[in-house]
């Protein structure tokens, strides 16, 4: 979990998502600091419900979601919706783009939406986009890139605002190995001082480069825990290796979610 | 972390730039110039050298071949977030979605209205070196320029509110069928479509024309565009009542909305010359009358010195014209694409026979039973015979005059100036005793 002294950057309490009959999610509560959060679940568990709601882009059926310090739930003000949006950096499960466009005006495009100050836009672009590893490829367009270029200036647009809030759905999607391996090293850095909130399916994402965990099931919270209690529920015996069943933390996220299951089963 | 940014709303003309560069609004200007210029290509002899004709002939495109083009572009790239996935993006930023339309819907409107201004900078030009009195209308300009505009927003919130892949031509289609369909209605209130079909070649619009059909189109687009995107919807009353306002000003006044083109009706004579019959047409057409000068140089020879023959040729036949006066004639009709291209006469000979008949025509439609009467069909063989000697066509339309033609011709001179002089006296006639045999 985030260090009780750390000022929370994310409040949600009772948060209800409702999607026509279905309950996405059902009187959650969170809180988040900065650092990097991971948030872990079975498809269908309600992780985009939930980073939607807190990316402003759906509204809660009901309670009360609060971001940097304003709240943005329903019946909000605009423009304090407006405010945290300047602050906010979100990079959607269907990431999607302006073929046409180079990287550079695709990622200025954004940073325009996010009402940047324009004399800071084309420094903050370049930075972003070297960032992210496409320097090299800042005047192509993103119709030439592959799709692990393609997510990599979804994340370049996400950070360009240097947000305090960064929501990322399934970022690591469609990159390969070594690209992981450098988005994981990415988000740690950017989660020393921005609320960095990682939906995700694959567990080894969390476990390399998330501070805490929350696991979602049935759009409840089923388990909250630092990264490393999750490996030791787990069992570390080999610090991680691969075994038969799966690495430690694999077997923690299972062991909590059967846990969870069963506590359900038992109400 | 340290934030870099300012809250401050940046100047959207990095972000305008990129759309205006990008996607099919640069492609939507070249579609627009082209189908404005092909279509006015192929008929470039109807309107070259007539300002009115001009602009009635663009206009007519603008509306219904440009303005369902640029529909069908700006629905298209309206509909764009839905293809590509962007409105969940669009949906987190702080950037008001009226900002967002407004710039990413402009680039189609503006590239619509600059491949407009080429293709109305080129017409101007091909025409301007043929035209004669008058101008072109900045009003039509303005007003065509305006329904593209309109349309290039309208279609915009169209394509964002459908998410059907063929709304864009089906939004063309419905546009054609709504700009072309009022020029089937009889009621004043066609006016207020802006494919309405103006004439253009003898009227001019009244000088608030602009200001009310501007207000009209605009005002139905910032309408549609307020409803659509602004965070406080109801200032779409504003330009909803403006266009309400304007419409009811176009629906009453309708063909008031045109005066009469004082160039139309105006004369313009050829320098009189002694011994040759003055010629007199609309301003617009004063380039034309060399060549009709030329073209009815034989018919004057052969009747100088013909007492009774016409002082003066005026063009009546054409709406609106000058009327002859006594001692005038009417020239042959003659339209621009039919009969005169680029100010000359093509056919000069079917022109003079066109004059000679107007000279010899005899309206005796009055008269019951003309064609049967004794000696009509006589006077209708020396009236075909006169015609066919007076043009120098060679031969008559009924073939029976053919005689005449050749006894009219072997005339000795005088005798046949003199058989003319009381020929001509007996045009008006509708008793064939009075009108000489020849």
């Amino acid at each position: 979990m985030s260090g009780t002294e750390a000022v929370n950057t994310v409040e949600v309490r009772a948060l209800t998502v409702r999607h026509r009959r279905t309950t996405a999610l059902d009187a959650v509560d969170l809180d988040f600091a900065p650092g990097v959060h991971g948030l872990l679940g079975p498809n269908g568990a309600g992780k985009t419900s939930l980073i939607r709601v807190l990316a402003t882009v759906a509204a809660p059926s009901g309670g009360r979601v609060e971001l940097l310090g304003s709240e943005v739930g329903a019946g909000s003000d605009h423009r304090s919706r407006a405010a945290v949006r300047r602050r906010l950096g979100y990079l959607p499960q269907e990431f999607g783009y302006y073929p046409g466009f180079t990287v550079r005006e695709f990622v200025s495009y954004v940073a325009w939406l996010k009402e940047m100050d324009a004399a800071a836009v084309p420094a903050a672009v370049e930075r972003v986009v070297a960032r992210v590893g496409l320097a090299d490829r800042i005047d192509a367009r993103v119709k030439t890139l592959s799709g692990g270029m393609v997510r990599r200036v979804g994340i370049a647009q996400a950070i360009v605002n240097s947000p305090d809030l960064l929501l990322l759905d399934e970022p690591t999607a469609g990159l390969d190995p070594e690209q992981r391996v450098e988005f994981r090293a990415l988000i740690r850095e950017l989660g020393r001082s921005t609320t960095v909130i990682v939906s995700t399916h694959l567990v080894e994402d969390v476990a390399a480069a998330c501070t805490d965990v929350t696991l979602i099931e049935a759009g409840r919270i089923a388990y909250r825990s630092t990264t490393r209690e999750l490996t030791e529920l787990g069992g570390t015996g080999d610090g991680g290796a691969e075994q038969p069943d799966g690495n430690p933390i694999e077997r923690g996220y299972t062991a909590a979610l059967r846990a969870h299951r069963a506590g359900v089963a038992n109400r | 972390m340290t934030t870099t940014i300012t809250s401050t709303k940046a100047p959207a003309r990095a972000a305008l730039r990129t759309e205006l560069r990008r996607g099919i609004a640069p492609w939507t200007g070249s579609a627009v110039a082209l189908t404005l210029l092909v279509p006015l290509w192929s008929k470039a002899p109807q309107w070259q050298g007539s300002w009115g004709e001009t602009q009635s002939q663009l206009h007519a495109a603008t509306a219904l071949l440009s303005a369902p083009l640029v529909a069908a572009a700006a629905c298209w790239q309206g509909g764009r977030e839905h293809r590509r996935r962007t409105a969940e993006l669009l949906l987190s930023v702080p950037r008001s979605r009226l900002a967002q339309v407004t710039t990413a819907a402009t680039p189609i409107a503006l590239w619509a209205a600059a491949g407009y201004l080429l293709a109305l900078g080129v017409v101007f030009a091909a025409t301007a070196p043929y035209a004669g009195a008058g101008g072109p209308s900045l009003s039509i300009a303005a007003t065509d320029l305006g329904l593209l505009l309109s349309i290039g927003f309208v279609g915009f919130v169209v394509g964002r509110l459908v998410r059907w892949r063929l709304i864009a031509p089906v939004l063309a289609a419905a546009f054609y069928v709504l700009l072309g369909a009022p020029g089937y209605v009889e009621s004043n209130a066609r006016f207020l479509s802006p494919g309405e079909e103006y004439m253009l070649e003898r009227s001019v619009p009244v000088w608030w024309f602009a200001p009310v059909l501007l207000a009209w189109t605009g005002g139905i687009a910032a309408t549609v565009l307020l409803g659509h995107a602004a965070r406080r919807r109801l200032l779409a009353v504003v330009p909803l009542t403006l266009a309400v306002v304007a419409g009811a000003v176009i629906v009453p006044t309708g063909k008031n909305l045109f005066r009469d083109d004082p160039t139309a009706t105006r004369r313009v004579c050829s320098a009189p010359a002694p011994g040759t019959p003055q010629l007199c047409v609309k301003a617009s057409d004063a380039p034309v009358l060399p060549s009709v000068s030329e073209a009815l140089a034989g018919m004057f020879s052969r009747l100088a010195g013909v007492p009774g023959a016409p002082g003066g040729y005026v063009d009546s036949e054409s709406d609106p014209g000058p009327d002859p006066k006594d001692g005038e004639a009417s020239l042959a009709h003659a339209m621009r694409g039919w009969g005169i291209t680029r100010n000359e006469l093509t056919d000069p000979q079917a022109y003079a026979s066109g004059t000679a008949l107007s000279l010899t025509s005899r309206d005796c439609s009055a008269v019951s039973h003309w064609d049967k009467r004794e000696g009509a069909k006589r006077v209708g063989l020396t009236d075909d015979a006169v015609r066919t000697w007076l043009a120098g066509d060679r031969s008559p339309w009924d073939p029976e005059a053919r005689p005449l033609v050749a006894r009219l011709t072997a005339m000795p001179d005088t005798e046949r100036k003199a058989w003319l002089g009381r020929y001509l006296a007996t045009l008006k006639s509708c008793t064939p005793s009075e009108v000489p045999a020849l």
